[in-house]
């Protein structure tokens, strides 16, 4: 008896959670490869393992745009890389995703000496990376970006937008790798591999008009289904947002868009004139939720906004938005089936900064403001006349610690997975 | 277990089946035991059970294997059918907890078996449709690659390469991810 049996050999191979053990099992005969190589197969393997594919996180050393400003300084040269600790075995060696290949020597237009390379968004096997010069001093406008494959060791650099600098003023406002075309042949991929993705690219500028700023965006495109060049698509001077009751809005001056964070697969954005505007990456559609919390006075002062209001994941795996004003932090979320953001929870910080902090005196207190937030945790900064304290929570069950002083805030995390399918159909 | 007899007593768990091996040997089981396989199910409900029932893709040994699983999971199902009314809810969790355990302790100890017996085994477990045996033989099998080379698994499956040096230079190229 051999397990060459066509109806049992593939039962077997579909319990193997391991996509290491998977390509070793590929790379054994041709019946097991093709198998494997089968779409259908593999794209049941990500529907079943997905979180197998998840190979670690890469993060930037320092806050990026902090250091930006500073030509880079205090960035590591490249981002890091902290492997998914063991779900399945065996693991895949770190060294695999080392982004060396990032080539020192592609500094030539960059003002010389070699680019630092920090990371901006994440989505699949890919980074979307921000390629900073440490000569010339970062002036707002372009934002030199690339798409890398750390698995498979491939980078593409993204050209600037077309008629990107036919306007007086424009700044970058973020960009974000976004599934490709759909296509049929390509679902176990979940649309997104380095010959098939869309990069987003925001802006603000002065409206052609030149009555006032707004923000625009283009998409970059590489290869869709239609065979085409990559290219950048005509860029929208001001992007369409969907609005509550169905329809679009296409022709809004939104500026000064403060960037909430990724929750839920979308990233939220706070517009002026308390609206929320919700990018959903997967197809780059723009839309405005309804939130109405109790807004304070001092919301619309902008150089405040990141620290009062945010979005991000609960442990749960559910969005949540997130405000501190007068020292309360509310937590909001979406009733299941939908609806309206909702109050969830609510905290008194100088109420449990009695009981978590040291030394913590309430006359003493002077502010309490969002430091950094991530899937499952906020953390909180707190001020007092004396010292100053972060202070992490966990949205979901309002969970309180203190950070150690030493530790200071974690990185924002950006999750990696391994190239799937791999390529095995060519055989 | 005090609960088994409570299955056992039912009805329709008493109606005895006798199954048939390919080399004609024949077991008397218990309607319960019988129907966890589902093909035995539908010809149980199809009423053509009646002289036995012959499965001439099953060997006497492999089946009499078969049949010793099926008896203890379907005590354990009539345990915990037969349990759920006669025991406080926290008496009901330690005795199903224990249970569990003992369940597991047992399918260890089946899938001590030689390769080909295990092979012999999912082969019968899919024909017969008995989802929890053949969950269990394909996932033993499925563990036993893990973690192996692909020299390894040849070895260990009798696997003839007949892959050429360009197709495997090609895999590892494109999935150097996956080797050291």
């Amino acid at each position: 008896m051999d397990l060459n049996l066509m109806d049992i050999l593939v039962l077997v191979l579909e319990r193997i959670d391991s996509p290491v053990s998977l390509v070793h099992a590929a790379s054994t005969c041709k019946r097991w490869h093709a198998m494997i190589a089968d779409a259908g197969f593999l794209r049941r393997f990500r529907a079943v393992h997905a979180s197998s594919l998840v190979a670690g996180d890469y993060f930037n050393d320092r806050k990026l745009f902090g250091s930006i400003m500073k030509r880079g300084r205090g960035l590591t040269d490249r981002p890091s890389f902290a492997p998914t600790a063991a779900s399945s075995t065996p693991t895949i060696d770190a060294r695999h995703f080392s982004l060396d290949f990032l080539s020192a020597a592609d500094g030539g237009d960059c003002g010389g000496g070699s680019p630092i390379w920090a990371i901006l968004d994440s989505r699949g096997s890919l980074l979307l990376l921000y390629r900073i010069s440490k000569e010339r001093s970062y002036n707002g406008e372009f934002a030199d970006i690339a798409v890398c494959e750390p698995a498979t060791r491939r980078y593409k650099r993204i050209p600037p937008p077309p008629n990107y600098f036919n306007s007086h003023y424009r700044e970058y406002k973020g960009s974000y790798l976004m599934d490709g075309d759909v296509d049929a042949d390509d679902v176990a991929s979940g649309h997104i591999s380095m010959s098939n993705f869309k990069v987003l690219y925001m802006f603000e500028h002065t409206a052609t008009t030149l009555t006032g700023h707004c923000t625009g965006a283009a998409t970059f495109t590489a290869c869709g289904s239609a065979g085409s060049p990559p290219s950048w698509g005509n860029w929208t001077a001001r992007i369409a947002v969907a609005s509550p009751d169905g329809g679009v809005i296409a022709d809004q001056d939104l500026w000064g868009l403060h960037n909430m964070g990724r929750a839920g697969g979308c990233q939220y954005f706070y517009a002026e004139g308390r609206d929320l505007v919700v990018l959903d990456v997967s197809t780059g559609e723009f839309s405005y939720s309804v939130f109405s919390p109790n807004w304070t006075d001092d919301f619309d002062v902008y150089r405040w906004m990141k620290s009062k209001l945010c979005a991000a994941d609960g442990s749960d795996g559910k969005a949540r938005i997130f405000t501190v004003f007068d020292g309360t932090m509310r937590v909001y979320a979406k009733p299941d089936g939908g609806g309206e953001w909702t109050l969830e929870k609510s905290l008194s910080v100088p109420e449990v900064a009695r009981d978590v902090l040291p030394g913590y005196k309430d006359e003493a207190f002077e502010y309490v403001v969002i430091d950094t937030k991530g899937p499952g945790y906020v953390i909180l900064s707190l001020k007092t006349a004396l010292d100053k304290w972060l202070i992490s929570v966990d949205p979901v069950t309002m969970e309180v610690a203190l950070v150690a002083k030493d530790m200071g805030s974690p990185p924002v995390m950006y999750p990696c997975e391994i190239p799937w399918p791999p390529v095995l159909n060519n055989t | 277990m005090a609960s088994a007899g409570s299955g056992d007593e039912k009805a329709a768990a008493a109606a005895m089946i006798t199954l048939i091996s390919s080399d004609n040997e024949k077991f008397e089981v218990t309607e319960a035991t019988a129907t966890l396989s589902q093909t035995i199910r539908h010809m149980i409900e199809d009423g053509c059970t009646d002289g036995g029932v012959p499965l001439p893709n099953v060997t006497s040994k492999i089946l009499a294997r078969v049949i010793e699983y099926c008896k203890k999971h379907a005590t354990a199902a009539a345990g915990e059918e037969g349990s759920s009314s006669s025991f406080s809810d926290a008496a009901f969790l330690e005795v199903d907890r224990a249970f569990l355990e003992e369940l597991e302790e047992f399918d260890d100890a089946f899938l001590e078996v030689d390769r080909a017996t295990l092979f012999d085994l999912i082969l019968a477990a899919n024909y017969l449709d008995i989802k929890g045996l053949l969950n269990l033989t394909c996932q033993k099998v499925a563990d036993s690659v893990k973690g192996k080379t692909p020299e390894q698994i040849r070895e260990m499956y009798n696997i003839v390469n007949d892959l050429t040096p360009e197709e495997e230079a090609e895999i590892r190229r494109e999935t150097q991810w996956a080797f050291e």
